[in-house]
């Protein structure tokens, strides 16, 4: 007896399995994602953020104003230019109450000051060789530090003259103080403290800022505890446009909060509820699936087209209508064969 | 099959019925933890942090007075510089090199007391925008063009009497706004209409949402300040300050109020909401694709060959079962159709 290969029917199984398989795996995934240990910080991370913001802040407005000191002083030698050009003499009288403590023009030849207004010129702070660009440095004059700014008189590549200010550093003071009044530094790239405000001259803990390329910037926060009361540290460095933003000065500031993060289970158990609710419903979803739509579908197929099924076929819904159909079409048939093989008989 | 008086029982959908019940349920719990967190996990925003946005907001009004202030010192050495030296080119060079090496203005003019244009550099400026005056002043023009037109003036004194004028440009004015931090910074006139923002903005147009306005007129009157404020079910936190100086001759009426919506604030449930929002967004994209598939594949053929089913039953033998897939449900459809045949033959 030779038996043919019959062709395998495709069920209408995969929708079911597949969905089955993939909430499955949504629900334990969610789970096992959401309960994750999270990681707590001692002070919430919006505070921490505004530290930054903050801090940020103070930089950026540090940077401005050094950076606007530094373009007034291209105004004011473009007045000493064209006075020297008519006078030879530079007009410095009318700058006098300006922002800079010490503002005299300096003959690059012979390092000289050819005039001056204010506290007595220091050109010894700008060292050798004298610088040819516009900029500023930080100097130590007498026992203070003072940020030296300087642009050539006329053109660079030409001048003979360079006119200098020294900036006082606590004129950045009130910048600082948006940064946290209890204690904000201005430091240059090791760790030495320009000017600051509030209490101590020194950084928590000899805090050094990241170091940062010329142009980058640098800025964070972090959590520390200091004794029974916690601080947040913050820090940023000068960012905007050059040359404020190539020095490598930041600002830190040093501030206790009182927004303390208490770590709870909460998260975890939400997690967990949502997970199980989720796990629940697709038990009794696919379960009813398979009971009332797949079962039947399979029972059907058993009944469709047999003489005389071995099975019963399903009763109810959709498929006990198209079953019914069935049963009733073969009963049909029988009687009308009985009835031919009566009438034969006749 | 059935004579006129054996109807066909109706029969109960099981299958349609079960199919939409589990993808309302699934779609239902979607959109539960989808939403449901963003009411229930509802924390207070640190007052710390209200007051530092504060703080940053006085600040780039402070550094905005600075700006507009420092204009007029600007202004004021090119006036020393005029008054002093007497070369008739001085005021055109001094002028020339303002515009260059001050990029904040968008021209510069020296004008006589009667209005003449002795000097200028740069674009025109209309010298009579800012009223006469023996002090540094500060002008705002009125409300017109597509941008907000801003002046600054000082007089010169001497032998060579006059005004210098120059204006800012709008992006001098808008530079500062960023010390706000965060959020979108406006710059308002005294009408309380937009001149500048952090974020895209029109010229000149009204606040249209009132706690801005309110914050606005609480700046004018009250001075600094910040508040929480709910717009449209979400927290936002508005802070505000005046543009203010002791001189009254560079009071402008201006106003900077910074409105920052809490879903940029990284309060501690945000990450668990936005995680729960993701996991809702899922939830609803499986339902519609696993449920659509069962719907082609299963649910509607399962409903058609019901109703042919029912129809052949009732002795409509007329309409062809179509057979339209390769799988269990086509094979039930070929029978049908077999059943169908055999009565149309026996007829």
């Amino acid at each position: 007896m030779s038996r043919t290969r019959v062709p395998r029917v495709p069920g209408v199984l995969a929708p079911w399995l597949v969905g089955l398989i993939l909430f499955s795996l949504l629900a334990g995934g969610a789970t096992a994602y959401l309960a994750r240990p999270r990681d707590v910080s001692p002070v919430p991370q919006s505070v921490l953020d505004a530290r930054r913001e903050s801090t940020t802040a103070a930089a950026q407005a540090v940077t401005r104003s050094l950076n606007g000191g530094l373009s007034s002083m291209a105004e004011v030698a473009t007045v000493v230019d064209e006075s020297l050009k008519q006078r030879n003499r530079a007009l410095l009288l009318p700058f006098r109450a300006r922002i800079w403590k010490s503002l005299y023009v300096l003959d690059q030849t012979t390092r000289t000051v050819v005039a001056q207004v204010g506290e007595a010129a220091q050109p010894a702070v700008l060292g050798e060789p004298l610088p040819k660009e516009a900029g500023m440095k930080i100097a130590q004059v007498g026992t203070t530090h003072q940020i030296v700014q300087y642009t050539p008189v006329g053109k660079p590549a030409e001048a003979k003259y360079l006119l200098v200010g020294h900036y006082d550093p606590n004129r950045l003071s009130d910048l600082l103080t948006v940064a946290g009044a209890e204690g904000t530094w201005l430091v240059d790239r090791s760790g030495s403290v320009i000017v600051g405000v509030g209490t101590g001259t020194q950084l928590p803990q000899g805090f050094v800022p990241p170091a940062t390329d010329p142009g980058e910037n640098a800025a964070g926060s972090q959590a520390q505890r200091n004794g029974d009361r916690m601080d947040v540290l913050a820090w940023a460095s000068l960012t905007g446009r050059a040359p404020s933003n190539g020095l490598g000065w930041s600002v830190v500031s040093n501030k206790p909060v009182t927004d303390v993060a208490v770590a709870t289970d909460d998260s975890r158990r939400r997690a967990v509820t949502v997970g199980r609710v989720l796990a629940v419903l697709v038990v009794v979803v696919f379960a009813a699936l398979f009971l009332f739509v797949q079962r039947p579908i399979r029972q059907l197929r058993k009944v469709s087209g047999e003489p005389d099924p071995a099975v019963p076929g399903p009763k109810y819904g959709e498929a006990g209508r198209v079953a019914r159909t069935f049963a009733q079409a073969r009963t049909s048939k029988a009687d009308q064969q009985a009835d031919e093989e009566l009438a034969e008989h006749r | 099959m059935t004579t006129p008086e054996q109807r066909p029982r109706r029969y109960f959908p099981i299958a349609l019925a079960v199919w939409a019940l589990g993808a309302t349920a699934f779609l239902g719990l979607g959109a539960a933890v989808a939403t449901a967190p963003s009411s229930w996990l509802v924390e207070d925003i640190p007052q710390s942090v209200v007051t530092e946005q504060q703080t940053r907001t006085a600040l780039a009004a402070r550094q905005l007075q600075r700006a507009l202030d420092s204009g007029a010192s600007d202004l004021n050495a090119v006036a020393a510089g005029i008054r002093t030296l007497n070369d008739v080119d001085t005021p055109s060079r001094l002028l020339t090199q303002l515009v260059a090496t001050r990029t904040r203005y968008r021209g510069a003019a020296y004008v006589s007391p009667s209005g003449v244009v002795l000097a200028k550099a740069g674009e025109d400026v209309d010298a009579g925008a800012v009223a006469a005056s023996d002090k540094p002043a500060l002008a705002a023009a009125a409300p017109q063009g597509v941008s907000p037109r801003v002046f600054v003036a000082v007089p010169v004194t001497g032998e060579r009497a006059g005004r210098i004028v120059a204006e800012f440009k709008p992006q001098s004015l808008i530079s500062p706004l960023a010390l706000a931090g965060p959020g979108n910074t406006r710059l308002l006139n005294a009408d309380r209409l937009v001149i500048g923002a952090t974020s895209g903005f029109t010229a000149f147009e009204p606040l249209t949402r009132p706690d801005l306005d309110q914050a606005a007129q609480s700046a004018r009157t009250a001075g600094a300040g910040a508040a929480l404020h709910d717009v449209d079910g979400r927290r936002h936190l508005v802070s505000w300050a005046p543009v203010a100086t002791a001189e009254q001759t560079r009071q402008l009426g201006l106003v900077v109020v910074t409105d920052r919506p809490e879903t940029s604030l990284t309060l501690p449930h945000s990450s668990e909401r936005n995680e729960l929002v993701l996991l809702g967004v899922l939830i609803a994209t499986f339902t519609v694709v696993i449920f659509g598939w069962l719907y082609v594949v299963v649910i509607s053929p399962l409903w058609a060959l019901a109703r042919d089913a029912a129809r052949i039953a009732g002795g409509d033998t007329s309409a062809p079962v179509i057979v339209r897939r390769y799988d269990h449900l086509g094979l039930v459809a070929r029978d049908l159709e077999r059943v169908r045949r055999g009565l149309t033959g026996r007829i």
